[in-house]
């Protein structure tokens, strides 16, 4: 009781001390997306942060919109010194933790990711949710050549993006976090999504207010998830196309929301399946020394159009048939090409080396090889919308 | 002099004693046998004032006063005791009953008022005349009458001014601690209300009574009540708060530990609990105790409501209480330590609307909550027909103009009327109050500390919460010492057919309060003609469908 004064006294210098880490909200550089590129000192990281003007909407001429972020760009010798030194262009502080899109050149990519990689997995700011694409080209020229066209930023462009290609199917985008499990598992290899650049068609009227774009008359141009980069460690080694994407992705388990399948009907007529629900079952078993891996996929699927002047939904086992044909050849695909270039996206070496370590070091040095997959794919179709089967009686008629 | 051949007898002189002693002089003090003496005396004592009124009478037996202060009595009564004493007492004495100079028997015979007592100390009589009563005196009696004849202009009982409710009696206490104490009697229809009076205040010499139901109000608590009270010596009490800072068991908290309330039905429930009430003349604010802290959140309403209506207001009270307190000092913390965690749209946004605030978060929120806490004390002080102005000169150049201004971001607007609403949502304005007041420090601690500094806030304020006691009960009661029987009376309310226990810390002396199995339509148990009925009409079914 009687020091109860001093204890007081030594509380209020928390108080004092205490302030030392703030930092205002509208005092810092909030960095939405980072682009990182090789040159000849050795890295350039382009930033792009969001523009504290309230002018959001502004412009709205349909495709495009005044851009809302600014462009900073930092060089060093390494990851960490070339965002260093972002501080010497920037005028507020550089705040890393809502940055939604890393963007990797092919060039970085080709050579290793391995300081970004280390750069946010140390860096209490930078969070491992970020979304980690790479790009064909350099990547600065993404952020340079595009804006978010409904989003304020290209960032937030991408971290919408991501999330939709889910819809598709046909492009898989990692987190930083999703990257670095894949890295830290024997007998699996990372991938993650390719973005490209590509030219919109030109309409004057409505490219008006895009100021920029007017001044230096390039055209307008359009964000795309195009392909699957595949990574042997932290290198980018080759892509999958769409369709081997999908390949990919029906195995790694992550086509879960709507996608549809095109397949070829009868006389060349189209018939699109949606896909409902889908799961998949992996097991492995050995067999004279070779390891076999069974993958079970099973499709929940609707019909969700058709050319044909019949209700195909009365034909289900044979759509069942055909939907499965697809599949497997896309899995097929991916899977061909993953062993041309001698990477494991899929996670099947993980696979073996969960069951039997032991035979996972053996056949190690020769992976992808000395394995066989057998694919199995079951399809069901079980439902054809809202139709009873409308416009194809007019034409019998 | 009305009577100059009486010598004046000697007596203390009172002028020398200190206020607080005159009284206890007067105590030592008789009433003597002489009229002429008694009346100089009393007017003596009260200084010679001009609402003193002494209306002396020679009756064919006995010389008699009447003595009593004009403004405190019933024009109507002193009429009516003037009737017995000229007109009627001829014809009683012509009955035979002789009554002569001696009051007694007058007491006993010839007053037409509901309450005369008897008085032999003179101290006894002026306390009488100081409550509006008239002293009768006679010459050769050592004995004065005293005669309840008060009245004075009151308050009418109106409806509760703080604490309204939608559903509920209508009535508030008043001012006057005898009107309260028949609201509160005409609910409670028993033999085993009890009230304990006590003056307190030397100079102000007020009532104040103890209510409580005996065999329902834990001893230690009535004792400890009593013994509190009796240790205080003061010079007035003119309000209930006097005594609750006088009583309390942590006089340094900022949270009350006596519940003060204004209405009956409130007070009446609290008996019914075991608990005590303690009425204060000159307030229409009672004191019920001992209080626990989730009583801050239960309003009277609850009880007259739907319970999952009740349950949601509370849960709803409960959020308030949350968003009063912490809503801006969070929002401090988020904007200028852990912009992190806002969702990143949040985050630009915020960005956006402070871009052209001068000045840093936390000063921005402890300016808008002082000039709130100004425009609150203005609209509660000013005359009601400025207070209208207030609000507006507050509404525009707080909201907009200062908006416009960039002083302050919109985000920080809304923020204040958020926490400046949900700090009005409580039916006890003690606990907005207190809530408005650590407000404060709590934004500081987080301006300070970040989100860290408000958890430290918040184990402080727990640490002190568990700590305190009302009357020897805990003041987090039914939350810690967790208590599963409470739990229906808790945050939740659970429907009266199930409410069958009263809170276990006060009511454990007669722990069951309601009959089991009340349910309607649940059971049929011990309702012998419900059961008849039910046999009756299953028969009639059996029967119709064979």
């Amino acid at each position: 009781m009687k020091h109860l004064w001093l204890a007081g006294l030594l509380c209020g210098t928390l108080f004092f001390s205490g302030c030392w880490s703030k930092r205002e909200i509208n005092e810092l550089a909030i960095v939405s997306s980072a682009a990182f590129d090789c040159t000849d000192e050795g890295w350039e990281v382009t930033a792009e942060i969001f523009l504290p003007s309230s002018s959001q909407g502004a412009g709205g001429g349909g495709i495009t919109a005044a851009r809302q972020s600014w462009l900073a760009k930092g060089n060093g010798p390494t990851v960490f010194t070339a965002i260093h030194n972002l501080t010497l262009k920037v005028p507020r502080r550089v705040y890393w933790a809502h940055c939604s899109a890393i963007i990797i050149g092919e060039e970085v990519a080709r050579s290793g990711l391995i300081q970004v990689l280390d750069f946010w997995d140390r860096d209490p700011e930078a969070r491992r949710s970020a979304l980690l694409f790479v790009y064909q080209g350099e990547a600065a020229q993404l952020l340079t050549k595009s804006f978010g066209a409904m989003e304020r930023t290209v960032g937030m462009q991408l971290a919408g993006l991501a999330n939709t290609s889910k819809i598709s199917g046909y492009a898989d985008v990692s987190t930083i976090h999703q990257f670095l499990v894949a890295l830290s598992l024997p007998g699996m290899d990372p991938n993650t999504a390719c973005l490209v650049l590509r030219p919109l068609v030109e309409v004057p009227g409505l490219v008006a207010t895009g100021k920029k774009d007017l001044k230096t008359g390039t055209a307008v141009t359009e964000l795309n998830l195009d392909k699957q980069a595949l990574f042997r460690g932290t290198k980018l080694v080759g892509w999958l196309d769409k369709r081997e994407a999908r390949g990919l992705l029906w195995v790694r388990g992550t086509i879960k929301d709507l996608i549809t399948i095109q397949v070829p009907g009868t006389r060349g007529l189209k018939i699109d399946l949606e896909v409902f629900n889908s799961s998949r079952k992996l097991s492995v078993k050995q067999k004279d020394g070779i390891p076999q891996i069974t993958v079970q996929i099973e499709l929940g699927l609707g019909l969700a159009s058709q050319e044909s002047s019949k209700e195909l939904i009365k034909q289900s086992p044979s759509l069942e048939r055909k939907a499965q044909i697809v599949v497997e050849k896309e899995l097929k695909a991916a899977w061909s090409k993953a062993c041309k270039l001698e990477v494991d996206p899929f996670g099947f070496g993980h696979l073996i080396y969960t069951k039997n370590p032991k035979l996972w070091h053996k056949l190690q040095p020769s992976w992808p090889g000395g394995v066989a997959i057998h694919w199995q794919v079951r399809a069901q179709v079980e439902s054809s919308g809202l139709s009873l089967g409308g416009p194809r009686e007019l034409e019998e008629r | 002099m009305i009577f100059p051949w009486i010598k004046k007898i000697p007596h203390a002189d009172l002028d020398s004693l200190k206020p607080e002693d005159v009284l206890v002089q007067l105590d030592k003090e008789q009433v003597v046998g002489k009229l002429a003496a008694n009346v100089e005396r009393i007017r003596q004592i009260m200084g010679q004032p001009h609402d003193l009124v002494v209306r002396q009478l020679k009756l064919p037996q006995a010389e008699v006063a009447l003595i009593y202060l004009s403004g405190l009595v019933d024009r109507i009564s002193i009429e009516k005791i003037l009737d017995a004493l000229l007109l009627e007492r001829p014809q009683v004495e012509k009955a035979g009953i002789v009554l002569g100079g001696n009051l007694q028997k007058w007491q006993q015979s010839g007053m037409p008022i509901g309450e005369v007592s008897q008085e032999q100390i003179m101290g006894g009589a002026i306390r009488g005349l100081l409550a509006g009563k008239t002293i009768l005196v006679a010459d050769n009696c050592k004995v004065a009458l005293l005669l309840e004849t008060k009245k004075w202009e009151e308050r009418q009982v109106s409806e509760p001014e703080v604490e309204s409710a939608v559903r509920g009696p209508r009535e508030g206490f008043v001012e006057n601690i005898n009107v309260n104490l028949s609201l509160i009697r005409r609910r409670l229809r028993h033999p085993n209300l009890r009230v304990e009076r006590q003056i307190i205040g030397d100079l102000s010499n007020t009532q104040v009574m103890i209510l409580y139901i005996e065999g329902l109000a834990p001893k230690s608590v009535l004792e400890e009540l009593r013994s509190r009270l009796g240790r205080i010596k003061l010079d007035g009490v003119l309000e209930s708060n006097y005594l609750e800072e006088l009583i309390a068991d942590a006089p340094f908290s900022v949270f009350p530990q006596v519940d003060a309330t204004e209405r009956p039905d409130r007070v009446t429930a609290g008996l019914l609990e075991g608990r005590v009430a303690l009425l204060t003349d000159g307030t229409p604010f009672a004191l019920k105790l001992p209080m626990v802290f989730i009583s801050y959140l239960q309003a009277v309403e609850d009880y007259y409501q739907n319970w999952i209506l009740a349950f949601w207001l509370r849960l709803l009270r409960l959020l308030s209480l949350l968003i009063a307190l912490l809503l801006p000092a969070v929002y401090v913390a988020l904007t200028t330590y852990h912009q992190e965690m806002l969702p990143t749209p949040l985050a630009v946004s915020l960005a956006i609307q402070r871009e052209h605030v001068p000045y840093p978060a936390v000063v921005e929120a402890l300016a808008m909550q002082i000039i709130f806490e100004i425009l609150v004390e203005a609209g509660l002080r000013l005359p009601k027909t400025l207070g209208q102005a207030v609000s507006i000169v507050g509404a525009l150049v707080i909201g907009e103009a200062a908006v416009r201004a960039g002083l302050i971001s919109e985000a920080m607007v809304i923020v204040v009327s958020a926490t400046a609403i949900s700090s009005f949502l409580f039916p006890a304005y003690g606990l907005s109050l207190v809530i408005r007041l650590l407000r404060i420090p709590m934004i500081i601690l987080s301006a300070s500390l970040g989100l860290f500094g408000i958890f430290v806030g918040i184990m402080l304020i727990l640490i002190h919460l568990v700590n305190l006691r009302s009357f020897g009960v805990p003041y987090l009661t039914g939350i810690a010492p967790f208590v599963p029987q409470s739990q229906g009376d808790i945050i939740m309310r659970a429907p009266w057919w199930k409410m069958l226990r009263r809170p276990k810390i006060t009511g454990y002396r007669d722990p069951i309060r309601e009959k089991e199995g009340l349910k309607p339509g649940s059971s049929v148990d011990g309702r012998e003609d419900l059961k008849e009925l039910d046999a009756e009409i299953s028969q009639e079914e059996r029967l119709r469908r064979k």
